[in-house]
């Protein structure tokens, strides 16, 4: 499982990526082991008996429809076009080598949308999150026009 | 003073149903996606397996090289634009030159020995980055789909308030929706580095077309070819001018000679037999993520230049080894049985995550039973259509993709009818049992010793492996059957009496 060890075998990269998978294959094994064979404890029936569902407090509350076409506009389209602005940006707008925007722009994107997409099915108000990330996606739109080629 | 490290109440609420929302909405398709990749990781043998008769060898003859190209050019009737040579790895240790449209394993002396024929793992691949879609339509959905695991990655680790103190907490006698949750929680905080890295390495590749075909139209007036110049080696225009073709064996010497700690994997003869064809030469390169290094020389063997994806500048590193870490094949094959116990424990957090949705359902007195029926038929139908397909082909040579998504669509009219979902996934357990045992068993019939050789033993050893664990699963499930079974009796029994 060690990393100076599998960096030094494999590299530095490569190390590092086997470290993390025999950490988590590990950590498999371990929660298996320690596994609860016994009947569950009282504490445990009250801890989750007590759960209700977040899902159905969303899906319940009145609006359901024009809520779930908000969500779906600000997780998807929306939290694309958002996360697409700052990447162009990126492109356009700084001097590295032409290889390190385009990927490190990719980046951007790749971190932003699941980030909008999360906050966009966690709110109540998706409205707000959709008219947020609108905004963003209209102002870093007409930010890159000037350096578009 | 004590550091507290809670989240919020309504936060946690907030990221559960998130969770929630995501995960119910792309289930099926992410479970799919999830099963065909993992069985995908194995891939080069899969190759392997489809052609276990096929002559192996680790090393070449350069001047074979050119024999085989100068064939395989000679047969088309229409010039190709790329005549693609891959050289033995110690993945898929076989010579083999393809054009578009055609492709045969080559002998040591350059001469050809069978038509390559991958159809198979070619439709366990396509599945798995385009779910059978054509074009980038499949590629830009499998994309989103790998955003949308990224967000549930990450709404579900903030949806855990208990993430450190239950850590290795794993109750597994307790009360069905118990057991799942704590299968479900367990596995994905512990393997979420790994989904994290397949979700986002996946959304990376599926989504790299859409955003070439943006950055292309924003910043280099639609060119894609102008667009991708800093990660691609770029070569001349085609010409249309006959020109005699290009000699690979000095090439591939120099290259070997140059760079001796690289082993070459491939050579890419670009516009070939014409006066703009050039030669790329993609080599591994040891003890780096990296997918690999290209060389490129011109039409008059003359040295290019290098794409610089093994020493390059850092996103073009960054790229070039997104695509190993995806794949899993960079040390060995013990890495790649890693991914694929990786990959099953990712299934089963897919496949709990919806049984906990419901199980709190019907507790909650809202069954969803026809949702449960289909669910459960997915869950144990994919990889049951998947050995069917498999199956179709060691057999009769049947387009995998047609028999899949066939026996699929049977599998489900069929489950979204049965009236006992526990004989019903119990059952299912037991057709995937039989059918990979069934695999195991028409390949050895079909190729005799050589289904057992170091070329198709992997995967043969992976079918029966499935086929044990699904009657593992079954013989687990038999218990449920006939406790329902003695549930139905009962109440039948008592109907009965009260009739009397």
């Amino acid at each position: 499982v060690s990393y100076p060890f599998w960096s030094r075998a494999a590299g530095v990269d490569s190390g590092a990526t086997v470290g993390t998978v025999l950490i988590m294959l590990v950590a498999i094994i371990i929660v298996l082991a320690n596994g609860d064979w016994r009947s569950k404890g009282p504490e445990r029936v009250a801890r989750a008996s007590s759960v209700k569902s977040a899902l159905e407090d969303q899906t319940a509350a009145p609006g359901r429809t024009r809520r779930t076409v908000l969500r779906t506009l600000a997780a998807g389209p929306l939290a694309f076009l958002a996360g697409l602005g700052p990447a162009l940006l990126i492109i356009g707008g700084t001097r590295w080598p032409e290889a390190d925007r385009i990927i490190l722009g990719s980046c951007v994107l790749l971190v932003f949308w699941p980030a909008a997409m999360v906050w966009s099915c966690a709110t109540s108000k998706p409205q707000r999150c959709a008219v947020a990330l609108g905004v963003i996606a209209l102002v870093s739109g007409v930010a890159v026009v000037p350096l578009s080629g | 003073m004590k550091a507290s490290f809670k989240l919020p109440r309504d936060f946690v609420r907030s990221m559960l149903g998130s969770h929630s929302i995501l995960g119910l909405s792309v289930a099926a398709l992410l479970y799919l996606v999830c099963v065909s990749g993992t069985l995908a990781v194995f891939y080069p043998n899969l190759e392997r397996w489809e052609q276990p008769q096929v002559a192996e060898s680790s090393t070449f003859d350069p001047a074979a090289l050119d024999v085989a190209a100068a064939a395989a050019l000679a047969r088309e009737s229409k010039r190709p634009e790329h005549l693609f040579i891959a050289l033995p790895t110690d993945d898929v240790p076989r010579v083999a030159v393809e054009t578009e449209e055609n492709g045969n394993f080559v002998r040591p002396d350059g001469a050809f020995a069978e038509p390559v024929d991958h159809e198979w793992t070619h439709f366990l691949v396509e599945l798995h980055y385009a779910l059978s879609l054509p074009g980038v339509l499949g590629l830009a959905l499998v994309g989103i789909i790998g955003i949308m695991m990224t967000a549930m990655v990450i709404s579900g680790l903030l949806a855990h308030p208990n993430i450190f103190k239950d850590a290795f907490s794993f109750r597994v006698r307790g009360p069905r929706r118990l057991q799942q949750v704590d299968i479900h929680n367990r596995l994905s905080v512990w393997t979420s580095p790994f989904q994290l890295a397949i979700a986002l390495t996946g959304a990376f590749i599926g989504l790299s077309q859409v955003y070439g075909f943006v950055v292309a139209g924003v910043f280099f007036g639609g060119d894609t070819t102008a667009a991708t110049r800093s990660l691609f080696l770029q070569h001349d225009k085609p010409t249309g001018i006959e020109a005699p073709l290009i000699k690979v064996a000095d090439i591939v010497e120099r290259v070997q000679r140059e760079h001796p700690q690289e082993r070459p994997m491939f050579v890419t003869i670009h516009e070939p037999g014409t006066t703009a064809q050039a030669v790329e030469v993609g080599t591994r390169v040891p003890r780096r993520l990296a997918w690999g290094e290209f060389y490129l020389y011109d039409s008059q063997s003359r040295y290019v230049g290098d794409a610089g994806w093994a020493d390059g500048d850092l996103g073009v590193q960054l790229y070039s080894s997104t695509f190993r870490l995806h794949f899993g094949h960079f040390v060995g094959m013990w890495l790649q049985v890693a991914y694929i116990v990786l990959g099953v424990a990712l299934c089963i957090v897919i496949a709990t995550g919806v049984n906990i949705w419901l199980l709190r359902r019907a507790q909650s007195g809202r069954p969803a039973p026809i949702a449960q029926r289909l669910w459960t038929t997915t869950v144990w139908g994919t990889p049951l259509a998947l050995g069917v397909s498999a199956l179709a082909d060691v057999i009769a040579d049947i387009n995998g993709a047609i028999v899949f998504w066939l026996a699929l669509a049977l599998v489900l009219a069929a489950g979204s009818r049965i009236s006992d979902v526990a004989r019903w996934s119990y059952r299912l357990r037991c057709a995937l049992a039989v059918v990979s045992a069934g695999v195991v068993v028409a390949h050895a019939i079909r190729f005799g010793a050589d289904a057992f050789n170091e070329a198709a033993l992997p995967v043969n050893l992976l079918w029966l492996a499935l086929a044990c664990a699904a009657a593992a699963m079954a013989l687990a499930g038999s218990a449920k059957v006939v406790a329902s079974e003695l549930e139905r009796s009962a109440r039948v029994g008592e109907s009965a009496l009260k009739n009397l």
